[in-house]
């Protein structure tokens, strides 16, 4: 039992890493990493033939190459559980979009009862391009509020900024605007940064610089997590030490902060924490 | 430039009134038969550069004002490296014969990388000169007994950049009056800064912070991201062939775009000429005329706030071309702006307050996606009364050959018909001799009425091939009108200061064309300007589709010097003069 617990946890972290590397592929505009392993993956009795979420980022990348009616074909022969099923229809609704199907789109979304982040944008994206400006906005306020750093977010606030400004509500149209632009600022950087990881692997500066953007945006976990893997790979790289402790410090865990600091000074560190 | 027909007219193909079967309905490519023989050149066929990926524009110009279309074509090299070794290019001049033939005559003896081409009667002396753009140059071209003659102390030529700077990219132009005295001002879209002898190759950055060039995980050129963009600038007509600089007086400071495709309109319907600059990778601009007088004019930029400069989501679009006019007859410009493959052709419809967006409700977005768009146009082609869009398309990447990309390298032609059903119905070409028919990548694109049918036709400057010719077969069962405004040269001459004043050449009249009677009655607004498209200029003619209708009941024309004139109505299928505070001079019957 205790084994297959085991098997089952290291097939999730796999189908988890799987979907995250495509995630971050398909946000790169490189849809054909999804491509080349998506098919073996996700159709017949592959490993995630039965993952909503795999078989809405292998539609995506499909829709991507041209092939979006290959892309719906996918989708509406998906035999994935209940609960999932939200995710199949979002992934469709995203295709609506792409052809300008717009009361199918928001036909497909309005029958979610509790929208997730995802749901939540793409049923707004519709409503806003069908020019249902008022029905948009609690859509995107909620998906703003469920994923603010989700990849289509500065689109949520473009989109609630000139709703505001449509209702003559200047205050909150300026007060959208700008966070739309910090939030597509933020997105460009972080995007710029994988792109270099990527060109330089085993280079620890854009790392860090990912790190920094994690905790420019309070997330200081997934700086944590980056910081990390970029001292596996360059242990004398002083600075991410010291964002370690940091980080830590404000955690409120003063020893392991103590740890890291006492690191970042023995790599000749001369900064204060 | 009228000529005598030549014997290759006895080809029935060729000749401008009779209408092959196949051709009917069509816009038929008819290029060769009609001796207009350009190739276009525009770097490797592999563009390892940015600068080989974006092709020419094309002008239509009246060379020896005899009232027919004749053609400029701009050009460019077989490499950068060409151009880097002191390489140029001449511009390819053809005279039209007035039936629709042309012939190649001797160029003005340019030397560089042409690109964009503007067309308008700079010094009012009435014939209509050329200024032309390139990579690192801006040459006037005054019109003197037929032949362009470079004007080298015209003040166009691009300021002195800091050392180390690469030169001035001008792509598109506009000739327009923008301070309404009567003197042709120019608006220069400007692109980017790059190096010709070290463009960057393969990434962009330096060490663990280089990014490489990629598009969908293939390595292709680098930019425009990444680099420096150039501002547009705006340069002041005296009216007498000279230009001024007035870029910091005329515009708001603004971030640089990485500048593409112009058009001259009057977005907000307040009589003054307005600027829309498609931008590649960033936003957009809507430069809105303060309405000033003899210099004192401000424009600026309100894209942002009337969501025009991004797409409706917020992204930046990497806008290539606009065209303008009149979709829904409701009196107000409408336009479109062209954009990369995965980004929609943007359609905006004038509204009481701005603009609304009608890209998707359209079903515009869809039918655009794969398409990497570049000159457009608003032309009623079929002459049913309402306008069609056309684009010249094709991608800047030959690797969008490879699979999985979506899209492809060459890319047909497009024409939708839109409305009334404010839908986007594509025409599909009958014939593989339609010019939207063979998958050939287009940038440039000028309208005009080549063989004086009253229909307009189009040239396309394919890139790295031979330009394309189509002539208009579409709709021989409507009734059309071209008419062309004027200015007047006594009122030019009479003019005082902080007078409003229309230029010799008419840019920036409007004529409503009031057609059919009871609940069918409808006005057709027309606007007289040359820049439209991509780095292409088209003719000054307003051409208008009667459909059914034999007569029109009105002609409404408002003149930039505020006059207004109502002429009474006459049968379709002629064509006008008008001359302000002379009316019509000229009426005679379509051929």
């Amino acid at each position: 039992m205790r084994l297959a617990l085991l098997v089952l946890a290291l097939w999730l972290g796999d189908a988890q890493a799987t979907l995250a590397r495509w995630r971050e592929a398909l946000e790169l505009d490189l849809a054909r990493e999804v491509l080349d392993e998506a098919p073996a993956l996700v159709s017949g009795k592959g490993e995630l033939a039965a993952n909503a979420e795999a078989l809405a980022l292998y539609a995506q990348a499909l829709s991507s190459a041209g092939k979006s009616q290959e892309a719906r074909t996918l989708l509406e022969h998906a035999v994935v559980a209940e609960p999932e099923r939200a995710r199949i229809a979002v992934a469709l609704a995203r295709l609506d979009l792409e052809q300008d199907k717009l009361a199918e789109a928001v036909a497909r979304l309005a029958k979610i009862e509790q929208p997730d982040a995802q749901a939540a944008l793409v049923l707004g994206r519709a409503c806003y391009r069908a020019g249902e400006t008022a029905r948009a906005r609690p859509l995107l306020e909620r998906a703003l509020e469920l994923a603010p750093l989700a990849s289509e977010a500065p689109m949520a606030w473009h989109m609630l900024a000139a709703e505001a400004r449509t209702r003559g509500d200047a205050p909150r149209a300026a007060q959208c605007a700008e966070r739309e632009q910090k939030s597509a600022q933020w997105q460009a950087y972080y995007k710029t940064r994988r792109l270099q990881v990527r060109a330089n692997p085993k280079d620890p500066l854009p790392r860090y610089g990912i790190a920094e953007l994690w905790i420019a945006a309070g997330e200081d976990a997934r700086a944590r997590a980056v910081l990390d893997e970029l001292l596996a790979l360059a242990p004398d790289f002083a600075r991410a030490e010291l964002a370690l402790a940091r980080i830590e410090k404000r955690a409120g865990k003063s020893e392991l902060a103590a740890q890291h600091f006492a690191r970042y000074r023995a790599l000749g560190g001369t900064e204060e924490l | 430039m009228r000529r005598a027909l030549l014997p290759l007219c006895l080809l029935a193909a060729a000749c401008g009134s009779r209408e092959p079967r196949e051709a009917a309905g069509e816009l038929f490519e008819e290029a060769h038969e009609r001796g207009l023989d350009y190739v276009n050149r525009s770097g490797e066929p592999g563009k390892p550069t940015i600068l080989e990926a974006n092709g020419a524009g094309v002008a239509v110009i009246d060379l020896g004002s005899d009232g027919d279309a004749d053609l400029v074509f701009a050009q460019g090299l077989g490499s950068l490296a060409e151009l880097a070794r002191g390489g140029g290019a001449d511009l390819e001049v053809f005279e039209n014969d007035g039936h629709g033939h042309f012939q190649r005559i001797a160029g003005p003896g340019l030397h560089g990388w042409w690109t964009g081409l503007a067309v308008g009667d700079v010094d009012n002396d009435g014939d209509e000169d050329l200024v032309a753009a390139g990579f690192g140059q801006l040459v006037l071209l005054e019109q003197v007994d037929g032949k362009l003659v470079a004007r080298p102390d015209s003040g166009l030529a691009p300021p002195t950049l800091a050392p180390g700077r690469a030169p001035a990219w001008a792509t598109s132009l506009a000739l327009f009056d923008a301070d309404r005295d009567g003197a042709l001002d120019l608006f220069v879209v400007q692109y980017l800064d790059l190096d010709p002898h070290a463009p960057p190759l393969g990434k962009l950055g330096q060490g663990a912070l280089a990014v490489p060039c990629e598009w969908k995980g293939h390595p292709v050129f680098c930019g425009p991201s990444g680099l420096v963009p150039q501002a547009d600038r705006v340069l002041r007509g005296d009216g007498h062939a000279h230009f001024s600089d007035v870029s910091a007086a005329w515009l708001d400071a603004q971030p640089a775009g990485y500048g593409l495709g112009v058009a001259a309109f009057d977005a907000d319907g307040d009589g003054d000429t307005d600027l829309y600059v498609a931008n590649d990778s960033t936003p957009n601009n809507l430069w809105i005329n303060d309405g000033g007088l003899d210099g004192a004019v401000h424009f600026r930029d309100r894209a942002l706030e009337l969501d025009v400069a991004l797409s409706a989501e917020g992204r930046m679009q990497a806008g290539m071309g606009v065209a303008f006019g009149d979709l829904d007859r409701d009196g107000r410009e409408d336009f479109a702006v062209t954009n990369f493959s995965d980004e929609p052709t943007e359609l905006y419809f004038g509204a009481a307050r701005g603009f609304t967006r009608e890209t998707h409700r359209t079903g515009l977005g869809g039918e655009t996606r794969a398409l990497l768009s570049w000159s457009a146009a608003l032309c009623d082609f079929d002459g049913d009364g309402w306008l069609e869009l056309f684009t010249t398309n094709g991608h800047v990447y030959p690797q969008a050959d490879l699979p999985l990309t979506g899209t492809s390298y060459g890319q047909p032609a497009t024409l939708w018909r839109l409305m009334p059903q404010k839908h986007a119905l594509r025409v599909e070409p009958k014939s593989p001799r339609s010019i939207l028919a063979p998958a050939l990548g287009a940038r440039g694109s000028a309208l005009a009425d080549f063989d004086g049918d009253g229909r307009f036709d189009v040239v396309l400057a394919r890139i790295d091939g031979p330009a394309a010719l189509g002539m208009n077969h579409m709709g021989p069962e409507n009734g059309r009108l071209l008419v062309r405004l004027a200015g007047n040269p006594k009122l030019l001459a009479a003019r005082k200061p902080g007078q409003r004043a229309t230029p010799r050449d008419g840019h920036g009249a409007r004529a409503v064309l009031v057609v059919g009677s009871g609940a069918n009655e409808h006005g057709l607004l027309g606007e007289v300007e040359s820049a439209l498209g991509y780095q292409s200029s088209s003719t000054l003619w307003l051409s208008f589709g009667l459909g059914h209708e034999a007569r029109y009941s009105q002609l409404r024309v408002t003149w930039p010097s505020g006059r207004a004139d109502v002429f009474p109505g006459g049968p379709a299928n002629h064509r006008l003069s008008v001359i302000e505070g002379r009316g019509i001079v000229q009426d005679e019957a379509l051929r």
